[in-house]
């Protein structure tokens, strides 16, 4: 055989190693070269064990003929006890084994590899060359596992992490119950209190309880996105109007600060777009908050235009411009991180949770966008957003039009279902209010006692209730309970699980609507409403 | 390298006509060759073989004719015949790949005489690859071999 038969075998075992790094695949496809190109019968791995004998780890034929004498082999070799101080060229020991030979090579750093040989060993030189090609064999072995680990490393931080979001978002909302009491009753209080101080008492439990509920509101919306837990909601909407109700939220305050408020629609921006309207309209009121926070004097724009188009759906640039204080050039790569703001006293100065522009990133990445800042210093900032919309369906020719409906709910006979005493006052005393009569039941199995007595228009129902709970409770009422008489009266879920898979459940279980606490008096009117109307 | 030695030009549809006289070699230490026959072209200028060739190996093109073949067989039996003590109740068993019988056409026969002893019964098969399993190397697939064994029929 000639030398450069010999050269070209060796570059093809080297040339096997490595090639993937998946430890045993990598393994399986070098050994079987080096089986294969130099006539061995077996090739094993063991790896070193801290203060233990090396432990197989791979071997190819998977039962290897005397692996026990090979095992006792390195157990009681002398030499390989203490490994580390054999000489380079003392490699590779042998062994032999009823007429096969074991060539033990170290793989420095990882443990042994052992080749046998039916009859006559190779002549020295063959395993002089294995000893330079091992070397990579044991570096690529290392890869493999220092792969593994960052793995497995990865893995367990996104479980904690993942963890970390659930456990954020089941904290904010036990947040949101007690704070659901607070406002609600500051809210009465007000109305009622005379006695100016008094007022002004209320007054500062209310704002103090709404910052609250927007802290908890923005830690529930990151918790919620970054646990997986968001939903889009589709639909077919005319973006003009959808833009100006946007628009009309800021005018006030811009009256008030003296700032120009504009909007601006390119021509070539679709007249209808299928999107999520609460995703997008929380993105844009986050930025437009920011920027009249930042902004003293001047004008701050909303502009949108279409960048691309592709087939039966575009890329739209949503851009907030401000004349404000800007963003200095070294904060610009932070800006986007959670509980930052560009200069961490404006906290102070302006308020805020620092949650703002992370939740806005995240919502991008859901409406497949992405978002960046054009900033200078003293001159202003340009927040700029892209969202992937779709055309809308043809057959759906009916936007919702956005827009206030007159709330009124004179004579309308409610049953509420609540189980907490201090909800069950609130929301009877709200509904009270807008002029309905109210029944209460304190469970579900207290509902359809009263259900029996007829004459309700609409249920309220909290779902998590003692005794039986508000998903049973309905599907009690629908499957048609003798005792009930109306089975398709309304049923609107009203609960602090504010998850989309929340609403499923309900949904499932053959409520109507869905309605998330903290109580919004106006929501809740336009639900009872609407679901007066269709039934 | 292949239509200057065999004095032929590859066409559309003529490839394994020629190709199965020009196989490709892989070297193992000891001078032995697994062969891997070309059976067609594939996709991007590949070729496919009746067999793995593993990424980054070198082939050598290899050559036989109907004689270098037949002398082939006929040196197995030679190998096969050296271990073992004839009687009355030997069979000899022969498996050839098809490859080679595709090369020698009818000429077949003239291995077959090659290889047959007189008074001994000889059987066999044709073949698409043969693996390889003496228990003292890693198992092997192999083409264009000729396999002769002698045994011992039962009594």
């Amino acid at each position: 055989m000639n030398e450069n038969s010999k050269t070209q075998i060796f570059y093809e075992i080297a040339m096997s190693i490595g090639g993937s790094f998946e430890l045993k695949t990598m393994l399986k496809t070098c050994l079987s070269v080096y089986m294969k190109k130099l006539n061995f019968s077996s090739a094993q791995i063991f790896v070193f064990k801290e203060n233990a004998d090396p432990i197989p780890c791979f071997s190819i034929p998977r039962v290897v003929p005397y692996q026990a004498e090979i095992k006792d082999c390195l157990r009681d070799n002398p030499a390989l006890q203490s490994y580390e101080r054999v000489k380079q060229q003392h490699w590779p020991l042998q062994c032999s084994v009823e007429g096969t030979s074991y060539q033990i090579f170290l793989l420095q750093g990882f443990g042994f590899l052992i080749l046998g040989k039916s009859g006559q060993p190779h002549h020295e030189p063959i395993y002089r060359s294995l000893l330079e090609v091992n070397e990579k064999l044991s570096a690529a072995c290392i890869a493999c596992r220092q792969k593994e680990d960052l793995l497995r490393a990865k893995e367990e931080a996104e479980t904690a992490s993942h963890a970390k979001s659930e456990f954020m978002a089941n904290m904010s909302h036990e947040l949101r119950t007690p704070l659901n009491a607070i406002m609600g009753f500051a809210e009465l209080a007000l109305d009622m209190a005379v006695d100016p101080e008094q007022k002004e008492f209320l007054e500062v439990i209310n704002l103090s309880a709404n910052r609250l509920t927007a802290l908890v509101n923005d830690v529930l919306d990151i918790s919620k996105i970054e646990s997986g837990k968001v939903v889009l909601y589709l639909e077919d909407f005319v973006i003009k109007e959808f833009l100006e109700s946007v628009i009309k939220l800021f005018q006030g305050i811009a009256k008030n600060k003296n700032i120009k408020l504009r909007l601006q629609i390119d021509p070539n921006v679709p007249k209808i777009i299928h999107s999520d309207q609460q995703c997008l309209k929380q993105i844009l009121m986050n930025l437009l908050n920011n920027a009249f926070k930042f902004t003293k004097k001047g004008v701050i724009s909303l502009n949108v235009s279409e960048v691309q188009k592709f087939e039966r759906q575009c890329s739209i640039q949503f851009s907030v411009s401000d004349t404000g204080i800007g963003v200095q050039k070294e904060k610009l790569e932070y800006i986007f991180e959670s509980f930052t703001q560009a200069d961490n006293s404006s906290t102070k100065h302006f308020g805020g949770t620092g949650l703002g522009l992370t939740i806005c990133k995240k919502l991008v990445e859901l409406v497949n966008g992405s978002m960046w800042l054009h900033s200078d210093e003293g001159e202003g900032s340009t927040f700029s957003f892209s969202a992937l919309v779709g055309e809308p369906y043809p057959e759906a020719a009916h936007p919702q039009k956005l827009g206030d409906r007159p709330m009124a709910l004179d004579g309308v006979r409610i049953l509420l279902v609540e189980d907490n005493i201090q909800n069950q006052k609130l929301a009877a005393k709200v509904l009270h209010k807008g002029g309905a009569h109210v029944d209460i039941a304190g469970n579900g199995a207290q509902a359809i006692e009263i259900l029996a007595a007829g004459s309700h228009q609409v249920i309220l129902m909290d779902v998590g209730m003692p005794v039986m709970d508000g998903l049973e409770a309905t599907k009690k009422i629908r499957s048609g309970d003798p005792e009930v008489m109306d089975i398709d009266i309304p049923i609107i879920a009203m609960t602090a699980n504010a998850y989309e898979s929340d609403r499923g459940k309900c949904i499932d279980a053959g409520m109507t609507d869905f309605l998330s606490k903290p109580m919004n008096r106006q929501l809740l009117f336009e639900a009872i409403q609407k679901n007066i109307i269709k039934s | 390298m292949v239509e200057e030695h065999s004095n032929q030009v590859f066409t559309a549809d003529n490839f394994f006509e020629i190709a199965k006289a020009y196989p490709f070699g892989m070297s193992k230490i000891g001078g032995e060759m697994i062969v891997r026959d070309p059976m067609f072209l594939g996709e991007n200028q590949s070729m496919i073989c009746a067999g793995e060739v593993p990424k980054g190996c070198f082939v050598e093109i290899l050559h036989g004719d109907i004689e270098s073949l037949v002398s082939a067989a006929k040196s197995a039996k030679t190998t096969a015949k050296e271990s073992f003590q004839p009687t009355e109740n030997t069979v000899m068993i022969l498996i050839d790949c098809i490859s080679r019988v595709l090369v020698m056409g009818d000429q077949f026969q003239e291995e077959l005489a090659a290889v047959r002893e007189d008074g001994t019964p000889l059987f066999g098969a044709l073949t698409i690859g043969e693996i390889a399993n003496n228990s003292d190397t890693c198992l092997e697939f192999h083409n264009k071999t000729a396999v002769v064994g002698f045994f011992e029929r039962p009594l």
